[in-house]
């Protein structure tokens, strides 16, 4: 947990923390104390080269409060959860769903209760709730009924809109949804917050897919893994964000055991409806990896995955046609990308038919060493090439700031990717929408790399257009629903555009074109839209921890792997990157995340062929910290019982711990039962089953 | 040690939510243990770990941990944080 207080202005100088220890001081034997200065200059937007914050300690004392105080306590206050709804209900199997007079919701399973309390705020100022307990009167009218056997319906109204919340039981799951209707003549936002609070405390409490983390997502990086899971004494409850707005806006932040679903910056035009979507998962185990696995299966995530890699960025021209296939074979790629990009880099100015000569000889000569390798040609749908400041040919397109100028990106000249520009040049930052002029360009190299290129797709990087660091927003338009609201008034202060929600049309073309010619599409980021969630694509995932891991478990579950220059320092070992014992113990962090495996840059050279050239191709049907179960086979790292049934394995493979395949495995490793096999995986191992082929 | 001093602390307790939200809880606690020593720096990324003997904390009451810290770097404005 991280405090911080940003100034203890008209607090005093003397001001200090206090912390409640309670739970973790070990009473009856002495105790430590441990500070670390975590704190980097990066946090507060100064240059690397500043001096590293000091942290200096004044005052430091264990004291005691009355427990009456204590419980008092912003957070020992979030514990108590309300009493029991004794309103109107609907049920299904063991799980039954209340709707308290006051609009709150109780969600009732076997072991424990979860309320769900909800803030609104109001335009002109003050707030509304749907709350547990009675609350005053803000709406000027609330009204709940029983729809039908499995739906409630609550319907509230003031001067500005109307909202109408519908829950219930669809498919095996719960719905939730909030209908909101401007009643007003002018533009109106509403600050919403959800409160999940569980009748008793939970084993744990999974924010985007990790345990123990106090936030998830955030207006500058929205949440991609956008759930809260429960996991309680038996069973547990999840919740996932489904539409696009909500999933855009959405930040999820805990407070002792109280969960906040928020998004802040929704807003309406003048008479129009939207209609936020949450789904609800009652769990009968306490079990986040359970919940995600359906999840996946209602979003219809689990696609078949293959196995690709940005191998090639290191295969210089020295490799000849042997060592290629080789430096392949080995890890068992079956889809690479080149290193140069359309557009963008090492002052490429040629025309596009200029550029797609240059540009095709990666495909040529990776194919003749290997045939059936699929090269995707490398887009950056969001940077252009450098041009003289103010000539940008994309003017149209160019992602517009705060300040009401376009946004670029550094020509740093010690970057040999983005440095190369002559001095007063910029490099423009650019939003796709359908018909304007970048939109087109993409177009063109789309069309000119699957004709003239040669190449079997497209790789989009930076595709999500929903990370801050490359532009999130932009202020020359609204997109009907991003606004700024002013705290106290509730009135909208500022509308304006996210860039995930403009492109989304755009980008879908995009894929649509590239499938129009048989090709395949790899994008960097997971999708974080309904729309993109829809579409078959791969996905990678920049990220050496496992919150960024998670940001994968409703995609192709393919991280990038480590490399050289992209290798997390808590992570690698003291021996660097270099074995192939360090290759597989970076495949095996992956899968305990629940995560298969992509290659990044070469990384350590492998003397044989390894574990990966056997995981692929896989659609996974259930994830598990440590184990991906898919159609055509499972890989784990975890001994136990594996397979689909009485005589539906057809090989079983274990790997050591440089991630090379044991011929001979010892006997009792492998034991055929009933249903599969029962494997005993070798420390620092793997096991893959191989699924017979299905009678159809 | 025990000393007995009632200290009119306003302990600020601010949760790093991503916005500048904190709370603030207004109690009054009874010092049981206090470093003795000088103010001290921890540089950056380095730890400090202080032995605490075995206290005596009646029934009923709850413990906390009074710390004072701030974090120094030229031209920053008064900026105070903790990570446990």
């Amino acid at each position: 947990m991280t405090l911080f207080s940003y100034s203890f202005e008209g607090i005093g100088e003397d001001a200090a923390y206090m912390l409640d220890v309670s739970d973790l001081i070990a009473r009856d034997q002495s105790n430590e104390i441990k500070i670390t200065n975590t704190a980097a200059p990066e946090y507060f937007n100064l240059p690397g080269d500043s001096p590293q914050p000091e942290l200096l300690v004044g005052r430091l004392e264990l004291a005691t409060v009355p427990e009456s105080q204590a419980a008092a306590s912003p957070l020992r206050k979030s514990e108590t959860p309300p009493a029991p709804v004794s309103g109107k209900g609907i049920q299904l199997d063991s799980v039954e769903i209340l709707a308290s007079p006051a609009g709150g919701i109780e969600i009732r399973q076997p072991d424990t209760s979860y309320f769900i309390e909800s803030e609104f705020s109001r335009p002109g100022g003050g707030i509304h709730r749907f709350g547990i307990e009675k609350q005053p009167d803000t709406w000027r009218s609330l009204q709940i009924s029983i729809a039908d056997i499995h739906s409630i319906c609550i319907t509230a109204e003031d001067d500005s809109y109307r909202l109408i919340r519908s829950i219930g039981f669809r498919k095996g799951r719960i719905e939730l949804q909030d209908t909101f209707t401007n009643l007003a003549d002018r533009v109106i936002g509403v600050a919403i917050t959800h409160t999940m609070i569980p009748s008793r405390p939970p084993q744990g409490i999974y924010l985007g897919g990790i345990d123990g983390v106090d936030n998830n997502g955030s207006p500058s990086y929205p949440a991609a893994n956008p759930t809260v899971f429960y996991a309680g004494t038996k069973g547990g409850l999840g919740i996932a964000a489904e539409d696009t707005v909500l999933r855009l806006g959405l930040k999820t932040y805990r407070a002792g055991t109280r969960c906040y679903f928020l998004s802040h910056h929704f807003g309406l035009d003048v008479s129009a409806s939207y209609t936020l979507r949450c789904a609800l998962y009652p769990e009968d185990k306490p079990s986040y990896w359970s919940f995600i696995s359906r999840l996946r299966q209602d979003w219809g995530v689990n696609r078949t995955v293959e196995n690709f890699g940005f191998a090639a960025t290191s295969l210089d021209e020295s490799y000849s046609d042997e060592a290629m296939r080789t430096f392949f074979q080995r890890r068992g790629i079956r889809i690479t990308i080149p290193g140069l990009w359309w557009g963008q880099m090492y002052g490429f100015t040629g025309t596009p038919q200029e550029q797609v000569k240059i540009l095709g000889k990666d495909p040529v000569r990776i194919k003749r060493a290997c045939p059936d390798m699929r090269v995707l040609c490398k887009i950056q749908p969001l940077l252009s090439a450098a041009c003289p400041e103010g000539q940008d040919p994309y003017q149209d397109s160019q992602i517009i700031q705060e300040n009401g100028r376009p946004m670029t990106f550094p020509c740093d000249p010690r970057d040999p990717c983005y440095g190369d520009v002559p001095p007063g040049w910029v490099r423009y930052r650019h939003v796709p929408v359908i018909g304007n002029s970048w939109y087109k360009q993409l177009e063109e190299w789309i069309h000119l790399s699957m004709t003239e290129g040669g190449f079997d797709g497209i790789y989009f990087d930076t595709f999500s257009y929903a990370t801050g660091f490359y532009g999130r927003y932009t202020y020359d338009r609204w997109d009907g629903h991003t606004v700024d609201i002013d705290p106290q008034s509730g009135e909208v202060t500022r509308k304006y555009a996210d860039l995930a929600l403009i492109s989304e049309p755009a980008r879908i073309a995009l894929i649509e074109l590239v499938r129009k010619y048989g090709g395949e599409v790899l994008a960097n980021d997971p999708p974080q839209t309904e729309g993109l969630t829809c579409i078959n694509t791969l996905r990678c995932n920049e990220t050496t921890n496992h919150q960024g891991y998670a940001q994968m478990h409703l995609s192709t579950l393919t991280p990038l792997g480590h490399s050289e220059c992209y290798t997390s320092n808590e992570r690698r070992n003291q021996k660097g990157w270099k074995t192939e014992a360090d290759r597989m113990d970076d495949i095996r962090d992956k899968l305990s995340a629940g995560c298969l495996y992509s290659y990044y840059y070469a990384g350590p050279e492998l003397t044989q062929e390894i574990v990966t050239r056997w995981m692929f191709p896989i659609t996974p049907v259930e994830i598990g910290p440590g184990w991906v179960i898919g159609r055509e086979r499972t890989v784990t790292m975890v001994s136990g019982e594996y397979g689909w049934g009485p005589d539906t394995v057809a090989e079983t493979l274990l790997f050591d711990e440089n991630g090379h395949r044991i011929l001979s495995p010892p006997p009792d490793a492998i034991q055929p039962i009933p249903e599969g096999v029962k494997i005993q995986i070798p420390a620092g191992g793997m096991g893959i089953l191989i699924r017979k082929p299905q009678q159809e | 040690m025990r000393h007995s001093r009632t200290l009119p602390v306003w302990a600020v307790m601010g949760l790093w939510l991503g916005f500048t939200a904190f709370e603030v809880w207004a109690v009054s606690p009874l010092t049981i243990w206090r470093y003795e020593g000088e103010a001290f720096l921890i540089p950056a990324r380095k730890s400090v770990s202080i032995s605490v003997p075995s206290l005596d904390i009646p029934a009923g009451q709850a413990a906390v941990l009074v710390i004072q810290v701030r974090l120094q770097t030229r031209g920053l404005p008064i900026l105070t944080g903790i990570t446990c």
